[in-house]
C-alpha cells in the first residue's frame, strides 16, 4: 500500500501571497508585447530564472509556472536553468507553487533596448493582479492586508451521497479601506480570488480550526428503569 | 479363463473412493490485473461428499462431490483517483476558459489500497463427471536394478499394479455465494481506506472521504461491480481468475495421475513366510478391469 500525501499542503495554516507556497497562486495580467525576464527567488536566494515572450500571435491565454519545480537549489550547488514560456500578450502569467515549503517571490522585468525594468514584483500586487488562495482546512482564518483584516470562514464539506464539489470561487477585494467584503463563509476546497484595487499583499492564518468531528457518531444503549430492588 | 478375479461391490468402491477423496488437499494461487483493478487468489481446495454410482459401459459416474474452499482469500488492488484542488475558471469567456486555478494534488501518486477478503467456506461448489479406469504398472524409481522381489518388498520399493481413475468429463457447478459476502466486502473497503488515511488528521481524513465521495460506492464502481455482487464474484473467480477450471485440474490431475485408488505388488504375496520359508509371491499379468452396474471385477493372470 503506498500513498503520497502533499504534507506542506495539509500541515499549511498561512498563506501569504508575498512569499508564495502550495494553496497560493498569483495571476499577473503581462498586457504588453515585449520580451520579459523572470527572477524567481525563495528568501534571499534566487532560485530559477525565466524569459517570457508575450505577443499577439501567441495563441495561449495563461501561461502556468510551478515555481517548486522549475526552482534549483543552490544551497547544495544545483544550478537553475532558464526556462522559456510564451503568452498572448493579453494574456496571463499564473504562478504556483505545487508541494515543498514555498516562501517564492518573482520579479518580472520588461527587456528594453538599453536597459531592463522592473514590470512586476509578486511581493507588492497591483490593480489587475490576482491572488488565488484554496483553503482546505476547515475552520476561522483571517485575512490580512496592511492595516486592514476580514474574517473567513471555511466550512467542512457536508458527508453525502456524492462526492463533493466545491461551489464556484469566491471573490474578495483589496480595496484602500480594507477588504471587500469583510467576512466571507467558504467550503473546503473552494477557491478564493482576491482582486487588486490597490497595490497591497494578502496573508491569510488559521486563527481557530474547526473541532474535529468523528467519522462515525457513537451509539450507546441505555437502559432506564426503576430497579427492582426487594428486601 | 482368468487365472485370478476379484470383485468389489459399489459400497466398497465408495468406501475406497472415500478414503481417496479425503486424502485430497490441494493448494493452489493466481492472479490478473484487469485495468483499474489487481485480483488475486490463495486457495486451499478439500474435497467432501460425492455418490459413486458403477456403469455397465465400463466407466464410473460421480455425482455431487463438494468443493471445500478453506481457505480461500481473494485480493483486489485498487488505484483510488488522485485527490487535487483547484483547477476552477477563474476568467470564462464564451470561447472557453482564459484564466484558470493551477491544480495541486494533496493526496497523489495514484494510492493503492489492497482489499484482502477472506472467503473461506462462503462458496459452494460441486463436481461431477465420469471415470475410467486405468490400469498401470509402475516400477519403483528408488528400486536398484538387479534387486529380488524380496528385498524389494523389505526395502518397501516394490512394483506395482495400480489402478487409476482416469476422468472422461468433469462438471465443476458454483451452487452458492453467500449472501454475507457484500457485507464483508464492504466492511473490507472502509477497513483499507482507514489504514491508508489513518496517519492522517481528522479533518484530512474527513475531507479526502468527502472529496472521494461514499467510498464503498467508489471502489465498487472501479471493481465494476453492478447491483449483483454474487454475480460479480462468480464472474471473477470462474472467468476472469479461472479458479474452477484450476480446481477440476487439480481434482483431475489428482486421480488420473497422481494417487491411484487401488494398487497390488507385483509379485504377489500368497503365502506369509514360515519357519525357514520365504514368503510366497506369484506375479501378476494381463490385469485387466471390467465395470458392471453392480461390480469392479479385477481379473488377472499367473505368470512370469
Amino acid at each position: 500500500m503506498k500513498a503520497r500525501v502533499n504534507t506542506c499542503a495539509v500541515q499549511q495554516s498561512c498563506l501569504q501571497s508575498s512569499a508564495l507556497g502550495v494553496l497560493g497562486s498569483i495571476a499577473h495580467p503581462v498586457g504588453r508585447p515585449g520580451e520579459y525576464s523572470g527572477r524567481v527567488m525563495q528568501g534571499k536566494s534566487q532560485v530559477a530564472e525565466f524569459s517570457l515572450h508575450a505577443g499577439p500571435d501567441v495563441d495561449a491565454t495563461q501561461v502556468t509556472i510551478d515555481l517548486a519545480r522549475i526552482a534549483g537549489s543552490p544551497l547544495v550547488g544545483q544550478p537553475y536553468k532558464a526556462h522559456k514560456y510564451s503568452v498572448n500578450s493579453d494574456g496571463y502569467l499564473m504562478l504556483f507553487v505545487s508541494e515543498g515549503l514555498g516562501g517564492f517571490w518573482v520579479q518580472l522585468s520588461s527587456q528594453g533596448t538599453y536597459r531592463s525594468r522592473v514590470v512586476f514584483d509578486s511581493r507588492r500586487l497591483k490593480s489587475g493582479d490576482l491572488f488565488i488562495a484554496t483553503l482546505i482546512r476547515p475552520g476561522t482564518h483571517q485575512a490580512k492586508m496592511p492595516r486592514a483584516v476580514a474574517a473567513i470562514r471555511v466550512r467542512a464539506p457536508e458527508a453525502s451521497d456524492k462526492a463533493f464539489q466545491p461551489p464556484p470561487p469566491a471573490g474578495m477585494t483589496c480595496t484602500k479601506t480594507g477588504f471587500v467584503p469583510k467576512r466571507l463563509e467558504v467550503y473546503a476546497t473552494q477557491g478564493i480570488v482576491f482582486g487588486f484595487e490597490t497595490t497591497s499583499r494578502v496573508q491569510i492564518d488559521l486563527t481557530k480550526p474547526a473541532p474535529a468531528r468523528s467519522a462515525k457518531s457513537r451509539r450507546s444503549a441505555r437502559w432506564r428503569g426503576r430497579p427492582d430492588i426487594r428486601r | 479363463m482368468n487365472h485370478m478375479t476379484v470383485a468389489a461391490s459399489e459400497q466398497s468402491f465408495q468406501a475406497v473412493f472415500n478414503h481417496l477423496r479425503d486424502g485430497f488437499h490441494e493448494t493452489a494461487s493466481g492472479g490478473g490485473d484487469f485495468g483499474p483493478f489487481s485480483a488475486s487468489y490463495d486457495v486451499g481446495v478439500r474435497l467432501e461428499g460425492g455418490t459413486i454410482d458403477l456403469q455397465n459401459n465400463n466407466t464410473v459416474l460421480l455425482s455431487e462431490l463438494d468443493i471445500v474452499y478453506d481457505p480461500l482469500i481473494l485480493r483486489l488492488g485498487i488505484d483510488i483517483p488522485e485527490i487535487c484542488v483547484g483547477g476552477f475558471c477563474i476568467i470564462p469567456s464564451p470561447f472557453g476558459c482564459i484564466l484558470r486555478a493551477p491544480r495541486i494534488c494533496i493526496f497523489s501518486a495514484d494510492p493503492d489500497i489492497q482489499i484482502d477478503l477472506d472467503l473461506s467456506g462462503l462458496i459452494e461448489s460441486e463436481i461431477s463427471g465420469t471415470f475410467s479406469i486405468d490400469t498401470r504398472y509402475f516400477v519403483d524409481p528408488g528400486r536398484p536394478a538387479g534387486m529380488s522381489d524380496h528385498d524389494a518388498q523389505d526395502a518397501d520399493v516394490p512394483n506395482k499394479w495400480q489402478l487409476f481413475l482416469n476422468p472422461g468429463w468433469l462438471d465443476i457447478d458454483l451452487i452458492d455465494i453467500a449472501d454475507t459476502v457484500g457485507n464483508i466486502l464492504d466492511a473490507a473497503i472502509d477497513a483499507a481506506i482507514d489504514g491508508l488515511l489513518g496517519w492522517l488528521p481528522g479533518w484530512a481524513r474527513s475531507l479526502i472521504r468527502a472529496i472521494l465521495g461514499p467510498i464503498v460506492a467508489l471502489v465498487r464502481a472501479i471493481l465494476d461491480i453492478a447491483d449483483d455482487i454474487q454475480e460479480w464474484l462468480s464472474n471473477l473467480l470462474g472467468i476472469s481468475l479461472g479458479l474452477f477450471n484450476t480446481v477440476v485440474t487439480l481434482v483431475a490431475d489428482y486421480f488420473a495421475s497422481r494417487y491411484p485408488f487401488l494398487e497390488f505388488e507385483d509379485p504377489i504375496q500368497v503365502l506369509d513366510p514360515g519357519v525357514n520359508l520365504i514368503a510366497v509371491k506369484v506375479p501378476i499379468r494381463d490385469l485387466d478391469v471390467l465395470v458392471t452396474d453392480d461390480e469392479m471385477v479385477v481379473t488377472a493372470n499367473v505368470g512370469a
